[in-house]
């Protein structure tokens, strides 16, 4: 069952990746509609996929790699779909879709049959933490993949060479502005995430805070976007510097998530 | 004095302050942490000295960390007095009228000359703008529109609640303490040693375990589904009952027991033996504990266990020892005592009830089961910084949404000479702003 949804995915992830790039250099608009469709079904099925492990689990489908990437993945599809449908912006897909798909097979990678959930893990406030935490992710690769267009859109104005790409990438100013939404709202998940999985460790280990590298690295990252906020509400830092933000912010991220679990394995003894 | 209270209050120092924490903070993931004295020798050689005279061992205690934390906190109040004096004037001395100049300087301006009764259509201006919930404002010659006010409230509120978390923190730090508990049943204390401090506190009442439960998933034994410690607290002349599980503490006088963890008491384990004669046939079947001398009926034998290893091995010199805690291979050695006999001692495993020892023995012995009471650990914690810290945890993520989710901006109505202005200003998001601002002049400008 789990297997027909992902197949089913996949292929409608690659689907509708082919109708962006088709989108990407001849703008009709049964390009524009069917790459938005076929990839709300693609969203749709693996939803399905992660509710199904969710209900056999008895709890959030968050706990091994597989299926936290494969949630993460979900979260960037979720967020393409409502940038083009609130902001009329389609191009993005073209670019953040391969990411999420790429994320999506690495998933795949990992696949792990279900397994029973630790019971440290079986806490409300930890069920709040995970899906913030990823859906605060999710904001962040979103963020980087704009910042990256937003530097080749100003590369291209500033060398003048307004081509065919530059006509196809949306306005520098809305590239800041989308950027600017999404870092404030990653910020604010990250920031309940953290928050909630600081309640839950006090609730099963006694102390909020133990300092150990997840979340020293975790308070790093959240400390490079507070930078950002301040240098940009207090200083006026928007565009490039802003872009450069982002994929510090996301570098930290990344090493918060994946770094830390393999290069401090004897450190992180979370459970014991 | 002022000059470095404008310090603290400046953006410089709050992301001098970040990037000082976070590096100071990455460092103590590179050094052991919290760890014995001699492994650090040997870790560290010729630098233990050095390191330990600047606590780089215990460093997010150390009194350098803290002492950051502290002034940090002194930034942030800086900042929030600096907001709250700001936004307090906003509110009680706005400013309504300004000079042609100042707002023909402002990004978004607008002026109408077309209209033949300026003070109907800066009626209807107002009126539109108040539909769309702007807030009023009315000066001698201009009228102020406002809205969002609460987004520069919830920039006040976000730091404010740092200073919350992180005097709740200090708090704790302070006059609360750690410490862990090893109880088994029937037990009962009170005092308990402190992790950090090698000290003993006295809780003011005793603590019990009555029963300690754990379950397992029945297709996955490894796993536990759930533990669980009855406990009852004697207070006085008080008893109150209660059960403390994993995630679900309990907390008596600001004290909170924590179920940790739990391990297996091997001294209270209870062999039940079924005794064979060497034909095969059942003769007795008895129920003994480890060093307990049990008699086995008309025969003059005493049976008596004496050694008990959950995960027997042996080693490279053929002797037997316990690889783990866990029943992976649990095996009992039994002694069989007779009067003028010589005593003769031999393993009996769980596992492999038809492996009898090589040594002649006049019975067999088979061990059917065991059974073993367990300990549960409890952690103990006082800590009084607890509601500043979740006070603080609630105003971050309400501060946060506010001054993230709204935002705020002015427009200035203002009828001059033969001309009506129309002028705003919003310090974040200008694509939105620059929407709706587009927006109400095309309104203005259809109605008129």
């Amino acid at each position: 069952m789990e297997l027909i949804l992902i197949y089913a995915t996949v292929f409608l992830y690659l689907l509708s990746l082919a109708a962006y790039w088709l989108y990407f250099f001849r703008k009709t608009p049964l390009f524009e509609y069917s790459s938005l469709i076929v990839l709300g079904l693609g969203g749709l099925s693996h939803l399905c996929s992660l509710l199904y492990r969710s209900m056999i689990l008895n709890y959030l489908p968050l706990t091994s790699s597989y299926e936290t990437l494969s949630f993460l993945s979900f979260c960037i599809i979720l967020i393409i779909l409502l940038i083009q449908l609130r902001h009329k912006i389609t191009v993005l897909g073209s670019f953040i879709l391969p990411v999420a798909l790429l994320i999506f097979i690495v998933a795949l990678g990992m696949y792990k049959e279900i397994e029973p959930v630790k019971l440290i893990f079986r806490n409300r406030w930890f069920s709040v933490h995970l899906p913030f935490v990823f859906l605060s992710y999710a904001n962040f690769v979103m963020s980087l993949g704009i910042s990256i267009v937003y530097l080749i859109q100003e590369h291209q104005v500033k060398s003048h060479r307004i081509g065919k790409v530059s006509h196809a990438l949306p306005s520098l100013a809305m590239l800041d502005s989308l950027n600017y939404k999404l870092l404030s709202l990653g910020l604010v998940f990250l920031s309940i995430g953290i928050v909630a999985g600081a309640v839950w460790e006090k609730e099963a280990f006694g102390s909020y805070w133990m300092w150990s590298p997840k979340e020293v690295w975790a308070l790093i990252t959240a400390l490079i976007y507070f930078s950002w906020l301040h240098l940009r509400f207090f200083k006026g830092w928007r565009g490039k510097k802003s872009a450069f933000f982002s994929i510090a912010g996301f570098l930290s991220m990344a090493f918060t998530y994946l770094g830390v679990n393999t290069l401090f394995k004897g450190f992180h003894n979370f459970i014991k | 004095m002022g000059n470095i209270w404008n310090k603290l209050k400046s953006i410089k120092t709050a992301i001098l302050f970040f990037i000082l924490i976070s590096l100071t903070s990455l460092v103590g993931t590179f050094i052991l942490q919290d760890t014995n004295s001699e492994q650090l020798k040997e870790t560290y050689g010729a630098f233990y000295g050095l390191f330990n005279l600047i606590g780089l061992f215990d460093l997010y205690n150390s009194w350098w960390f803290i002492g950051l934390l502290a002034v940090f906190c002194l930034s942030i109040a800086a900042c929030s007095l600096d907001r709250f004096s700001s936004i307090y004037k906003q509110v009680v001395t706005p400013p309504v009228d300004l000079s042609d100049e100042y707002l023909k300087n402002l990004k978004y301006y607008h002026e109408f000359k077309i209209q033949p009764d300026l003070k109907e259509t800066e009626a209807s201006v107002g009126k539109l703008l108040e539909k769309g919930g702007f807030s009023k404002m009315t000066g001698k010659d201009a009228t102020l529109f406002h809205k969002g006010i609460l987004s520069r409230w919830g920039v006040l509120i976000a730091h404010v609640s740092v200073l919350f978390v992180l005097v709740g923190a200090l708090l704790g730090y302070f006059f609360g303490f750690k410490g862990h508990l090893n109880l088994k049943e029937g037990q009962s204390v009170s005092i308990v040693n402190s992790d950090k401090k090698n000290i003993s506190i006295p809780l003011g009442f005793d603590i019990k375990l009555n029963k300690f439960q754990v379950e397992f998933y029945k297709n996955n034994p490894e796993t536990p589904k759930t533990f669980l410690s009855r406990v009852e607290i004697t207070d006085g002349a008080v008893k109150s009952p209660g059960t403390i599980e994993v995630n679900h503490p309990i907390n008596y006088k600001g004290i909170s027991f924590y179920q940790a963890s739990y391990g297996q008491d091997e001294e209270s384990a209870r062999f039940n033996l079924s005794v064979q004669n060497l034909q095969g046939k059942e003769i007795a079947k008895i129920k003994a504990g480890l060093n307990e001398q049990v008699p086995l009926p008309g025969t003059g034998y005493f049976v008596k266990p004496v050694l008990f290893y959950p995960d027997f091995k042996l080693d490279e010199n053929m002797k037997p020892f316990s690889a783990s805690a866990e029943s992976n291979n649990p095996a009992v050695c039994l002694k069989l005592i007779k009067a003028k006999e010589k005593d003769i001692e031999f393993w009996v495993f769980l596992g492999m009830a038809e492996f009898h020892s090589k040594k002649k023995t006049p019975f067999l012995f088979k061990c059917l089961d065991y059974e073993q009471s367990n300990y549960s650990v409890l952690q103990v914690v006082k800590d009084p910084g607890v509601p500043f810290v979740y006070t603080g945890f609630a105003l971050l993520i309400l501060g946060l949404a506010l001054s993230l989710f709204m935002y705020y901006r002015r427009i200035w109505v203002k009828v001059s000479g033969d001309k009506i202005i129309i002028a705003g200003m919003a310090n974040r998001d200008p694509v939105t702003f620059e929407e709706e601002f587009e927006k109400i002049i095309n309104q203005v400008k259809t109605k008129s």
